[in-house]
């Protein structure tokens, strides 16, 4: 390098100059934006709606209408008397095993052989006991307490998961793929919502494809004994559950029109992992709460049974616990389907109040 | 994006000579800052190691007495922020592993006498924040742009050709590398104890497909825009899934991170030129690093290992036979590549360990999947993506597309184009793998 080089002034300094007293400036401003106090801090937080003298940040809840915001409070209010109604009957889940004691492992062999499943459900339980709205508004299984004199007899026959459909989304297509359910039949695709459930062609057991309506008309001689349903995750991106709603009580009268006699769980759906409520608008736990309850109080109005697996996997914050995700926010991990299906078949046991299966391993009277 | 892109060249391409630099200047600030909009300290940071480094140069370069202090003292600020940052309190700053690689080389190149110091800020700014290099690379050294910074080539066929690079990476990344990554995402929302061996395997390659595509469809975006900005961004990727050896492989994977360990570490710790033992020691130290470089957790670690563990059999003995070989070669990487990148794509060991007990089940550990279909059904799902995955390894869609008459391209890049915003808006959009690291 030559003397010229060491001694010369370089031609760019003013520019340099300026450019890093603006460097400064934007530096200093981006350290400081977070300790700025009030509307200040507004307007770098939440410019569009400091410009639009929308005034504090709008906050992060879906607008409800009036008929939802009525139906939000009814809901809460029922839900307020199911906790106080259900502390009591928390019991009964614990000591539901001792509701079959009476049972010997060989009667039930004997009277499974004979039994023909169809009729099990439609046995000395009609679908309106089963689900007395007087019991604590909720719906949830809390309909028989073992010293209930007035309950009537057990059935005999064990609960079987044969003659029965399953109907969902992505979280059933995990049921159907990870639940160890051979007998059961599965009508679910990912993506599957209560606008688009009956355009879908779906494949049966093995089957060819074909529409739900096909399905039903295929069991209109012997109808199902017990249908499920879990829908709702998909349409929540509509911003309109009203809708929602609505089409899933279609759905729901048509099942009961026809599928005479077949009892019809519909299930709460799953909630979804802390991460992904936080930064999700519309698939959010808190949104998915609304729309439960919203179902739930559909459930009770068609004296529908309904389960909430909820409490099982959540993290106590009303998230589903990571513990029970494989790096899906959304879904289950495998191995933990035949835990939800084993819940179901107890849940369902009990609200039917018939014995659980043979083969199911909290049976503690099988040797 | 849609709006800032055109906007951006309009103004520079209306913009002369000098004041190019400052368009570009502006723009990758008008870039940067959004970016970090929920944590300014990030801009605040690079602004500080861009104008640390600015003057450091200009200083190593006038005081040859202080170089190596003054050198030292730069290298040791980056390192302790990279350090800090990464390691330490686990956060990243947006494009930190590269501006600082870009730092350091540049410090490294003044200190050596390789390449005169910028005297010129905006120039030098338009270097070290241009939008293109900062989110993900490649990794651009000083001395590789100089000349276009300062004094642009006559940019008349370079929108064209720009925008066709850029496109072509838009499209591998959005088309290929998006799709075939669920795969990949599905296998771990399964849980690896319940997925068969054969959809473990179709998803370590759908993985291995996935950051190929995604990383290298980035760099072509990025030289892509280069291209159109007049600055010649190094290639990245030479089709390295061709490599008959990992050797290779890192030398057409990456190729800037490459030369950079190579230029800065390896070649300064002596290389190979030291004997046996101190080739085996600085081949060692330049793995780790890599591996480190990649992410914080222990799998990196190692990765790292592994990839040196590889390279040191192949240099020491079977390398030279595998280059030779037409067919054991391609074997040989076929099984290696999915394979180090299943050590690298599953951060906690415990699940990896479960991971490669689905890949090899022949120790009777592990339950047999509930579900023995689940390959199939991936496979109905994805398997178009699979396949055009793998045709894409292969030199085959450029040898066709070169010999495509001109008037043939353009409605083929104008289909890619449109297939590729149709898939983001679709919702496929994930964020650029790489730019984690």
């Amino acid at each position: 390098m030559t003397q010229r080089h060491h001694n010369r002034k370089n031609p760019y300094r003013e520019s340099n100059r300026l450019l890093v007293s603006i460097y400064l400036l934007l530096g200093t401003v981006a350290i400081l934006l977070p300790f700025l106090p009030g509307k200040a801090a507004q307007f770098w937080t939440d410019p569009a709606g400091f410009i639009t003298g929308a005034g504090q940040p709008a906050p992060e809840e879906e607008e409800l209408t009036p008929r939802e915001l009525a139906d939000r409070m009814l809901a809460e209010a029922a839900a307020q008397e199911a906790a106080d109604g259900a502390e009591d009957t928390s019991d009964v889940q614990g000591t539901e095993p001792a509701g079959t004691s009476s049972l010997t492992p060989g009667d039930a062999e004997g009277q499974a052989a004979a039994g023909d499943p169809a009729t099990e459900g439609a046995g000395e339980i009609s679908p309106e006991q089963a689900a007395d709205p007087a019991q604590a508004g909720t719906g949830e299984d809390t309909l028989r307490t073992p010293d209930d004199p007035i309950a009537p007899e057990p059935d005999p026959e064990p609960l079987s998961m044969a003659n029965t459909l399953f109907i969902g989304d992505s979280r059933t297509v995990g049921l159907f793929e990870y639940g160890g359910l051979t007998e059961t039949d599965f009508f679910c695709e990912t993506g599957l919502s209560v606008h688009n459930i009956y355009k879908k062609e779906l494949s049966v057991a093995g089957s060819e494809k074909m529409t739900l309506e096909q399905l039903l008309e295929l069991h209109d001689e012997v109808p199902y004994s017990k249908i499920y349903i879990m829908i709702g995750i998909n349409e929540l991106g509509t911003k309109n559950l009203e809708g929602n709603i609505e089409a899933y009580e279609a759905l729901v009268k048509d099942l009961t029109e026809r599928q005479f006699g077949a009892e019809i769980f519909v299930q709460a759906n799953l909630h979804v992992t802390k991460a992904r409520s936080d930064r999700d608008r519309n698939i959010n736990n808190e949104k998915i709460d609304l729309y439960n309850e919203m179902i739930e109080e559909m459930a009770i109005g068609y004296d529908l049974h309904y389960l909430d697996v909820n409490p099982v996997f959540d993290d106590g914050e009303g998230n589903l616990s990571t513990t029970y995700t494989g790096g899906d926010d959304a879904h289950l991990r495998a191995k933990y389907y035949e835990q939800w299906v084993q819940w179901i078949i107890e849940q369902t046991a009990e609200i039917l109040n018939v014995p659980l299966p043979e083969s199911a391993p909290e049976d503690a009277q099988t040797p | 994006m849609c709006i800032f892109l055109p906007v951006f060249f309009l103004l520079y391409y209306m913009a002369g000579p000098r004041r190019k630099n400052f368009v570009l200047l502006i723009g990758s600030l008008c870039f940067y800052i959004p970016a970090v909009w929920e944590y300014p300290w990030q801009l605040t940071l690079l602004l500080a190691s861009l104008v640390t480094d600015f003057y450091l140069g200009l200083w190593i370069y006038r005081k040859p007495r202080s170089k190596n202090l003054l050198f030292a003292a730069g290298l040791l600020l980056h390192l302790a922020v990279l350090g800090g940052c990464k390691y330490a309190l686990g956060i990243l700053p947006l494009g930190l592993s590269f501006y600082t690689f870009q730092g350091i080389s540049y410090l490294a190149d003044v200190r050596r006498r390789k390449v005169y110091p910028e005297e010129d800020l905006v120039a030098f700014s338009a270097y070290y924040l241009c939008f293109a290099l900062i989110t993900s690379g490649p990794i651009t050294r000083y001395e590789q742009i100089r000349a276009q910074l300062h004094k642009r080539p006559a940019l008349s066929g370079a929108l064209g050709k720009g925008l066709e690079t850029f496109v072509i990476g838009l499209g591998l990344k959005v088309l290929l590398a998006n799709h075939v990554s669920r795969i990949w995402t599905g296998t771990a929302g399964i849980g690896y104890e319940s997925v068969s061996t054969a959809l473990a395997w179709m998803a370590a390659y759908a993985y291995s497909f996935r950051i190929l595509f995604d990383f290298a469809g980035y760099s072509m975006m990025a030289i892509g825009i280069g291209r159109m900005l007049g600055l010649p961004i190094p290639q990245n990727f030479d089709r390295p899934y061709l490599s008959k050896t990992m050797t290779v492989f890192w030398r057409r994977w990456h190729m800037t991170l490459g030369a950079w360990f190579r230029d800065y570490v390896y070649i300064p710790l002596g290389g190979s030129r030291k004997g046996a033992f101190r080739t085996i020691l600085n081949l060692a130290v330049v793995w780790l690093l890599t591996g480190i470089w990649h992410g914080s957790t222990l799998n990196f670690l190692l990765w790292g290992g592994l990839l040196f563990a590889v390279i040191f059999l192949e240099k020491f003995l079977y390398g030279r036979f595998l280059e030779r070989s037409h067919v054991l070669g391609h074997l040989y990487m076929l099984l290696l590549i999915p394979l180090s990148w299943s050590v690298f794509a599953i951060t906690d060991l415990t699940e990896l360990e479960l991971f490669f007990t689905r890949l090899f089940p022949f120790f009777g550990m592990g339950p047999e999947s509930p579900f023995p279909g689940d390959w199939m059904k991936y496979l109905n799902l994805y398997g178009l993506w699979l396949g055009l995955c793998a045709l894409f390894v292969t030199p085959l869609p450029k040898w066709i597309y070169d010999r495509l008459p001109r008037i043939l391209k353009v409605p083929v890049l104008l289909a890619i184009l449109g297939l590729s915003l149709y898939s983001l808006y679709l919702g496929a959009g994930d964020p650029f793998l790489y730019s984690t690291f």
